[in-house]
């Protein structure tokens, strides 16, 4: 805990000039009356003027903070009256997958391939020199594919840059979209899966398999969000898999945040966690029909100086599942 | 002999010295490295003995492709996107989310900004990396390789 006191702001420390000079006015109008001469009220005057000008130019000269570029924040509407609560409106959503007539997704026997926008803030740890952050967003286009046999395949290209409001931006510095920027191609046998089967469609069986793929604290909220992700990133869900899963997740302790329109322009319900203790807040988006569209992490901190609070330091939106 | 064309080479970005070779299911070789091996073996002869190496007189002198950023900011050589010559954790599994990126073998290093690791990289040519849960071991990882998945609870990892 600091014992400092704030420093006051510019506008105070004006004020606090200017109070001082009515002061010393007043009493060289008292030394006048005694007989005090003015040329010392005129040395106060410039004294004082000094001092405004000077703090005026220390603040101006002040550096701002050089923050990396992170992606705008979403803007998140009220949810609809009567839509408030968040393990009721998952519960509905599970139900409305469960009685649709949406076909499979991912036949068996059939390669499933997941496509997701995903971006994540880097940090680099130890690097000698000054590591200039690129002041734009560079996203990533992701490619899984899952074999039946097993096999499994990873392709990342560059996105489309853009600046911190969401703005494409034509940055010289820049990999151009389209870039292969790395790859992982496995046989089968060789990825290990965090789910090698087919989700039960029994939300207690779920729960319990994903309980058993591990948490380090089964009671935080924010990882459960996170092995979804892992889930989402991993295979290509049936509508009663899914639907499974939002049961499990209406049992968190999550809030609905609202309504928004996710980084790929759809709409959606924002389902989020409350902020764990290093300070991150874990969002999960839905779509009306009951698809979780993206998922994002969000840091609320106060105690970082490469970014400011809150701001996104990674999102997945999932452009494809097939 | 080593000709005066071959120690032109050492004017590119490249690394000369035995390393140790291992073959990696996640080692990913862009075409540029691949380019750059096959213009070093049309030019010099030697041996391809990795994605980005080539040997000489049964590995008595061995070149290493090392990690190039281009002026497009492509980085030649990677391990799940970390960078050559470091190593990595992710917030996501398959080196996806947010990426802490280590330069230097300390002690110790802390995960914490990431909130939970769940994968990782080791992109150098030579040493371990070996992520811990307090003072358990939970992941120990070979040159040039890595874990897509990581049991939850790993809170800091080190290098040697």
């Amino acid at each position: 805990m600091s014992d400092q006191r704030p420093l006051p702001r510019g506008d105070a420390m004006e004020n606090l000039v200017i109070a001082q000079m009515r002061a010393d006015l007043r009493a060289a109008r008292r030394r006048r009356r005694l007989g005090i001469p003015g040329w010392s009220i005129l040395a106060t005057a410039t004294a004082a003027i000094v001092a405004v000008v000077a703090i005026t130019v220390s603040m101006l000269a002040t550096p701002t903070p050089t923050y990396a570029a992170t992606p705008p924040m979403l803007q998140i509407e009220a949810a609809p009256a009567g839509q408030g609560d968040a393990a009721e409106l998952l519960t509905d959503l599970a139900e409305q997958l469960r009685t649709s007539d949406e076909p499979d997704p991912a036949p068996p026997g059939q390669p499933q391939q997941i496509d997701v926008q995903t971006w994540g803030l880097v940090t680099t740890v130890g690097a000698e020199g000054e590591k200039v952050p690129p002041p734009y967003v560079a996203p990533e286009n992701m490619t899984l594919t899952r074999y039946p046999d097993g096999a499994w395949s990873q392709v990342v290209v560059a996105g489309t840059p853009y600046d911190t409001q969401g703005k494409p931006v034509d940055a010289p510095t820049a990999t151009p979209p389209g870039t292969e920027l790395w790859r992982i191609d496995e046989a089968a046998g060789e990825h290990t899966y965090l789910f090698p089967d087919p989700l039960p469609e029994d939300p207690d069986e779920l729960r319990q398999l994903m309980l058993d793929v591990g948490f380090a604290d089964e009671s935080s909220p924010n990882e459960w969000l996170s092995l979804t992700t892992a889930l989402l990133l991993e295979r290509v869900l049936r509508p009663s898999e899914e639907a499974a899963l939002l049961e499990v997740l209406a049992d968190l302790d999550l809030d609905l945040a609202g309504t928004t329109t996710d980084r790929l322009g759809r709409e959606a319900y924002v389902f989020e966690t409350p902020a764990s203790d290093a300070g991150f807040v874990d969002r999960m988006l839905v779509s009306p029909s009951g698809h979780i569209l993206a998922m994002e992490t969000v840091w609320v901190g106060h105690d970082r100086t490469d970014i400011p609070s809150p701001s996104v330091v990674s999102y997945y939106a999932w452009e494809g599942r097939t | 002999m080593i000709s005066r064309k071959f120690m032109s080479l050492l004017a590119l970005p490249v690394l000369v010295g035995a390393v140790a070779l291992s073959a990696s299911p996640a080692a990913a070789t862009t075409d540029a490295t691949q380019d750059q091996v096959d213009a070093v073996i049309a030019e010099f002869g030697g041996t391809q003995t990795a994605a980005n190496e080539v040997s000489w007189d049964d590995g008595a002198v061995v070149l290493t492709i090392a990690a190039q950023t281009t002026s497009r900011g492509i980085t030649a050589f990677a391990v799940g996107g970390c960078p050559s010559g470091t190593f990595c954790a992710y917030s996501g599994t398959s080196y996806t989310g947010s990426r802490l990126t280590f330069t230097a073998c300390t002690t110790g290093n802390s995960v914490a900004a990431l909130g939970t690791v769940r994968s990782l990289a080791n992109a150098r040519g030579t040493g371990t990396v070996r992520a811990y849960d307090g003072w358990a071991t939970v992941a120990t990882l070979g040159p040039n390789t890595g874990t897509a998945s990581v049991a939850a609870g790993t809170d800091k990892i080190n290098c040697s």
